[in-house]
């Protein structure tokens, strides 16, 4: 189809030789890569939205000092004025606002992933280094047992409460008042407080906080901490101020972690034990750790657990095959019942064509999970619908028998009803491109129905959809929710090292390692799609070759 | 729990990885304050713009009082699902009044509180509360979303199992409300009497479905076979998932499902799948169709079906006896939690101690959605209510659902070893077998 | 020849439309009628049957009472439409709303870039050209269950300056549909445009029509049933999307898409609602069906493809 040489890409840089003498308007439009006037204003317009758009986004970004986006949305506004007001660079024009959008949020997306693939990132080493300090240190923050709960009223210099001086009346299980505030705890009579609720005046000086103004100087309100002396607490409890703990109570409370600033570590102050983040975990030395922390880079030791688990590597092979034959499969029926409807339907003379073809499109239109486990329903072996009516019993999603034959089977069938929609869609768009002259013509030659479909509808439908069809093998290869929804993965493999069914593909089973292991583990995941991808990115480079839509690109 | 199980497939997407994306100091959520200022103005433009959205949904006839709020818009933010939203906002309400703070109530899907807690609190998109279920606890705290709560001596005035429940390595997170569990629901009318042990309900459940009376022997989801739903047998014949240390937590090293009392559980469990009393094909759903038309004498489930059963005379009772000892279920706490990345933290604690944390909150919460009052004042208050107190004396002999994250390694083996009892493996060798992947996913 | 392409829709199959004899010369109920017409409506009908099957059962759910979704009726016993006025008490009506905007907004953007980008391809020569169809569609293979976790970050680091289109927006989770443009629907396009013969182009050129003009004024006329394939491919797949919605979304009532609200019903493994989720997937698939009952006389219209042969 394409093998003529192709002159279109020199023509469409200018006008063609036959091209009118026309305004300066026009000429200077085709000077800047525009064929005519409307077109030209229209470029101009657009590009103006574009550069107004950056205007704007700098503007907002500059008091951020954010140098990156900056960067990011000025490189991609002179990528847009550059290639649009060239006269050269025609394909740049047509490709250049998808691709921008598939590098933001495609392409980046999954080179994120896999950075995480090199990565230790799981709980536990899943905030910033800042969050998990921050962390440990809130977390060892406790109120000793025994220690006096005091109801507690927020206070605060009389007179200006915005940025005045913050103290706490408290009241003891016995009914004792204090003053606390940064000085200490100071003992008070009732005769001390004026007034009732929140209008109360506490020794002349204090007011009581309006709630208001305590949510905006929460930290501080958190923060404040009344020192105590020996002796001021209930017998046995070390500590050494109290602070709040809701707005309406407080107590003795201690914080056994520091954070050492110069070392970066952390060091318990009650015995001394140093936390040294090792592999960003906040590790002493006899190995205990604290709870969180952040993610390191690990290099490979994520792939290296993938490729030498003697739990994945077990029932690998079987998974495979199973996968592979389970997103062909689904791919080809689909693809025969979609395309066997669109050619049945594509006849003129059939009344109430659009309505069939709606009505053939709902599988499609309705949400896949909840039909899926309709599915289920229909498929239950003495309950549902499907073996009612067949007056059997036949345990469609879990016979065990022939390495799960039987529901092996169940699940494509019902992937074929998920996508035979699709199918149909887009064999039916595709069938409109194939000109009836050639086939009038082969029939005039004396072919039969069959021939002619074989030999060129056939073909010349596969050059428009055959990419699509590997497409689909792809989505296939990784899609588990049909999987999940109609036999969860099984029925089981007796045997097998970790949980695995007949019916469980290679991404949900591999997963296993990464979520039902004790901590579920983000890199590893990560590293699985990975892996994952190449190997799918290899089939379909290999099924793109064997189409030979390769050639037809070339 | 393939259910479960997909609808947790979905949000492993929504699993996190925050700290690395944040490596950017300029877009860390520990930000300075200046740009802390910053970002509160740019909020409010967002809240701007949510309002002219609601504004069209009440030109579209929408309630006008459910208004969409952005995260910045009020002081507190809570998530719930929808069975609890609607108590939760009159309280709101109410602290809106008495303190002057404004409070959102915002719906998620219940399974997917925990999963966006942990994806979207570390980077300043969560919550300051949230409602969910005390086994979280260990993804939680692993991921360092939760924050530590002082019950500030209230820990008296609820049932012990419930405060046990949302302990963790010897801290507090939380302050439950409510406990679950299954129990027995018995169809008076197909069964009079009350089965003592578990005989006695093979016996009765058959008989009903020789009659012509019921189409299964009981209703006990197994499709897909069910680790949870099948723990009493399990703990009434001596076994166990984990092992208990003496204050309550468990110990993920000592797997019990081949323990001798496992191996015992999965032999009764062989028989009775060989008679055919239990069925694997029997999911939810079967389950429910066959008890509210009156065609079993049994279900074993919990209170979240019973709003289908309003057309069947039912009573609820503990659980038969196993091999003559008590049988205890799995038993859930629920309860509110408090995230650790809260912007407003004092007010987070005060509306969770100082308003959920009272009688009347927990009644309210209880009428809502008949879980069992965790605060022993409340229980009392409902104690005569006979579905109550069968689930109640039921939970009795049960054990805490364990919040360790080894947890998960246990669904999907045991299940399996469950269906491959169904399929006819021995029942030994099947329970072996899933003790042994069980170790092998903790271990990996 | 007896059928004119134009007239028979253009696309007439050699076996249904053979040359040399009009069937209703045969009587309409004859063998030769079973042959050339009678059997298609037998293959519709199994194909409806098949469609339609497990449908009904969803409609059995959205009217039933109770709560389950595999009930085992076959015939209702008692039928409410309590499920479709529970929707009225949610947003279900903003949340349709949202759906129709941004996945038919999406979808009317992608349709445009996508076919650009296959205009590129089908008629330009250019370095990278191959690695490029090749890349487009190698990309959407990655396993996306982590690579939403990144742009789950990145709109909350964009939303921090830029809020209108950060996270928790139906704006922004607009943008991240429009990374879907290039893709499947690309090569979809690039093969439909392969077959316009470029003998139109030439002429054009000739004429002193830009590419652009050539675009706009030949190529996309002429592929106008493919656009549509393309457009509603793409308007169902973003309709339906869960995943990135309910990551990117937040937790606004008024902010859900009809996949992220419904869902807030079965969110519960022990208390699903499917009676409304039922009610509400039946709803909100009205739409797509509508759109294709109508846009269905541009997909098989002879009109285009007669004048494409030129």
């Amino acid at each position: 189809m394409s093998s003529e040489p192709d002159l279109t890409t020199r023509a469409g840089k200018a006008g063609g030789p036959s091209r009118p003498p026309g305004t300066y308007a026009d000429k200077l439009a085709e000077r800047l890569g525009s064929g005519s006037l409307i077109g030209f204003v229209g470029k101009l317009i657009f590009l103006g939205v574009v550069n107004a758009g950056w205007l704007y986004a700098v503007l907002t970004l500059l008091p951020f000092g954010a140098w990156l986006p900056i960067a990011v949305v000025t490189i991609a506004t002179a990528a847009l004025d550059f290639i649009y007001l060239s006269r050269y660079r025609v394909p740049l024009k047509f490709l250049i606002p998808g691709t921008l959008v598939l590098l933001v949020f495609q392409v980046y997306p999954v080179l994120y992933t896999g950075y995480i693939g090199f990565t230790n990132y799981r709980p536990g080493n899943n905030l910033t280094q800042e969050q998990a300090i921050d962390r440990n240190l809130r977390d060892s923050v406790s109120v000793p047992e025994g220690a006096t709960r005091y109801a507690s009223v927020p206070l605060v210099e009389a007179g200006s409460p915005e940025a005045g001086e913050l103290a706490l009346l408290l009241t003891d299980p016995d009914g004792e008042l204090f003053l606390g505030s940064e000085d200490g705890l100071e003992s008070i009579t009732e005769a001390q407080i004026e007034g009732e609720g929140a209008e109360r005046v506490v020794d002349g000086r204090f007011e009581v906080l309006p709630l208001r103004i305590a949510q905006d100087r929460q930290d501080e309100v958190l923060a404040l901490s009344i020192p105590v002396e020996e002796g001021e607490l209930a017998e046995g409890v070390q500590a050494d101020a109290i602070s709040v703990q809701t707005f309406n109570s407080a107590a003795a409370a201690v914080q056994a972690l520091e954070y050492d600033e110069a070392t970066g570590n952390l060091v318990d102050t009650t015995d001394g034990t140093v936390y040294e983040p090792i592999q960003g975990t906040f590790t002493a030395e006899d190995g205990s750790t604290l709870r969180a922390g952040f993610p390191v880079v690990v290099g490979f030791s994520n792939y290296q657990r993938v490729l030498t688990s003697p739990a994945i590597q077990g029932p690998f092979i079987r998974v495979f095959l199973w996968t592979f034959a389970f997103a062909i499969l689904t791919v080809l029926f689909s693809f025969v019942v979609g395309l066997g409807l669109a050619l049945a339907l594509d006849d003129k003379r059939l009344k109430l064509r659009r309505t069939t073809r709606s009505l053939l499109l709902i599988p499609y239109a309705l949400p896949s999970f909840m039909t899926a486990l309709i599915w289920q329903g229909l498929m239950n072996t003495s309950f549902g619908q499907i073996n009612r009516m067949l007056g059997t019993n036949i345990p469609w999603l879990t016979s065990q028998a022939y390495a799960g034959a039987l529901p092996k089977f169940s699940v494509v069938l019902v992937n074929t009803w998920l996508g035979f929609g699709y199918m149909f869609l887009i064999t039916t768009g595709a069938l409109q491109a194939i000109p009836s002259e050639v086939k009038e013509a082969a029939n005039v030659d004396g072919a039969s129905g069959w021939q002619t479909f074989r030999q060129i509808t056939l073909p010349l439908l596969l050059v428009a959809v055959g990419p699509l069809l590997i497409a689909s093998f792809a989505f296939n290869f990784n899609n588990f929710n049909t999987v999940y929804l109609l036999t969860g993965g099984g029925p089981p493999i007796f045997g097998a090292p970790i949980p695995v069914g007949h019916t469980d593909i290679l991404i949900s089973f591999s997963y296993r390692l990464a979520f039902e292991a004790a901590r579920p583990d983000y890199g590893l995941a990560a590293a699985i799609s990975t892996i994952i991808f190449f190997l799918v990115a290899i089939f379909s480079y290999i099924g793109f070759r064997r189409t030979a839509t390769l050639e037809e690109i070339n | 729990m393939s259910r479960k199980k997909w609808l947790a497939v979905v949000p492993i997407a929504a699993l996190v990885l925050t700290a690395c994306g944040d490596n950017d100091t300029d877009t860390t959520d520990d930000v300075t304050t200046e740009e802390t200022d910053v970002t509160t103005e740019e909020t409010e433009e967002v809240t701007e713009e949510t309002d002219e959205v609601t504004e069209e949904t009440d030109e579209n006839g929408e309630t006008e009082e459910e208004a969409a709020v952005e995260r910045a818009d009020a002081d507190l933010v809570i998530w719930a699902d929808d069975t609890r939203r609607p108590v939760l906002e009159e309280f709101a309400q109410r602290f809106e009044d008495e303190q002057g703070l404004s409070v959102v109530v915002q719906e998620v899907a219940f399974d997917d509180i925990d999963d966006n807690v942990i994806q979207q609190a570390p980077a300043g998109e969560g919550p300051d509360i949230f409602v969910g279920a005390h086994d979280w606890l260990g993804g939680l705290v692993a991921s360092g979303v939760v924050a530590p709560l002082d019950l500030a001596g209230a820990e008296d005035q609820y049932f012990d199992v419930a405060v046990q429940a949302f302990s963790f390595d010897g801290t507090n997170y939380g302050l439950p409300y409510g406990t679950e569990n299954i129990a027995l629901v018995r169809n008076t009318e197909l069964a009079p009497e009350r089965p003592e042990t578990l005989e006695d309900m093979i016996e009765v459940g058959n008989a009903a479905v020789e009659d012509g009376d019921a189409d299964i022997a009981v209703g006990w989801q197994q499709d897909p076979a069910d680790v949870y739903h099948n723990y009493w047998v399990v703990t009434g014949a001596g076994g166990y998932v984990f092992a208990q240390n003496e204050d309550g937590s468990y110990d993920a090293d000592d797997v019990g499902i081949d323990s001798e009392g496992g191996l015992r559980a999965a032999e009764l469990f062989g028989e009775m799948a060989d008679s055919g009393f239990v069925n694997q094909d029997v999911s939810y759903d079967v389950m429910i169709d066959s008890f509210a038309n009156g065609r079993t004498p049994f279900a074993i489930t919990g209170p979240w079906a019973l709003p289908d059963f309003e057309d069947v005379e039912y009573t609820v009772e503990p659980l038969p006896t196993v091999d003559g000892n008590p049988a205890g279920p799995f038993v859930g706490v629920q309860g509110f939690f408090i995230s650790a990345f809260a912007e407003n933290e004092l007010a987070a604690r005060t509306f969770v101690l100082d308003f959920m944390g009272t009688e009347e909150a927990q009644l309210e919460m209880y009428e809502a959605n008949p879980r069992i009052p965790a605060m022993i004042s409340a229980f009392e208050q409902v104690a005569d209510d006979e579905i109550v107190a069968g689930f109640g004396e039921a939970g009795e002999t049960g054990f805490p659902m364990p919040a360790i994250p080894e947890m998960g390694s246990v669904w999907t083996a045991w299940q399996d070893g469950y269906t491959n009892i169904f399929q006819g493996v021995d029942p030994a060798e099947a329970f072996e077998e899933a003790a042994d992947q069980v170790r092998e996913l903790i271990g990996l | 020849m007896a059928l004119n392409p134009q007239q028979a829709g253009g696309t007439e199959i050699s076996d249904a439309a053979p040359p040399t004899f009009d069937y209703k010369q045969q009587g309409p109920k004859g063998a030769r009628w079973w042959r050339y017409v009678g059997w298609r409506y037998l293959v519709g009908l199994v194909g409806i049957a098949f469609a339609l099957m497990p449908a009904y059962f969803v409609l059995l759910a959205a009217l039933s009472p109770t709560s389950t979704l595999q009930g085992s009726q076959m015939v209702p016993r008692d039928i409410t439409f309590d499920n479709f006025a529970a929707l009225n008490e949610t947003f279900f009506w903003t949340w349709l709303r949202n759906s129709l905007l941004v996945a038919g907004g999406a979808a009317i953007v992608n349709m445009f870039l996508s076919a650009m980008a296959a205009y590129a391809f089908a008629r330009l020569r250019f370095a990278g050209r191959r690695v490029g169809l090749l890349t487009i569609l190698l990309v959407q293979m990655f396993p996306q269950l982590l690579a939403n976790v990144a742009i789950f970050l990145m709109l909350v680091n964009i939303g921090q300056y830029f809020p209108a289109i950060g996270f928790g927006t139906l704006l922004g989770l607009f943008l991240v549909y429009l990374g879907g443009a290039l893709g499947a629907n690309t090569w979809l396009m690039k093969g439909f445009f392969d077959t316009i013969p470029r003998e139109l182009d030439e002429s054009a050129k000739v004429d002193g029509a830009t590419h652009g003009q050539i675009f706009v004024k030949i190529i996309l006329p002429l592929a106008l049933p493919i656009l549509v394939v393309a457009g509603l491919l793409s308007f169902i797949t973003l309709f339906n999307e869960f995943v990135l919605a309910s990551v990117l979304l937040g937790q606004a009532d008024a902010n859900q898409t009809l996949a992220t609200g419904l869902t807030r019903f079965i969110g519960d493994a022990f208390a699903q609602r499917w009676g409304p989720f039922a009610a509400g997937a039946l709803i909100g698939s009205l739409p797509t069906l509508l759109l294709f009952l109508f846009l269905q006389r541009y997909i098989v219209s002879g009109l285009t493809a007669g004048a494409a042969k030129g």
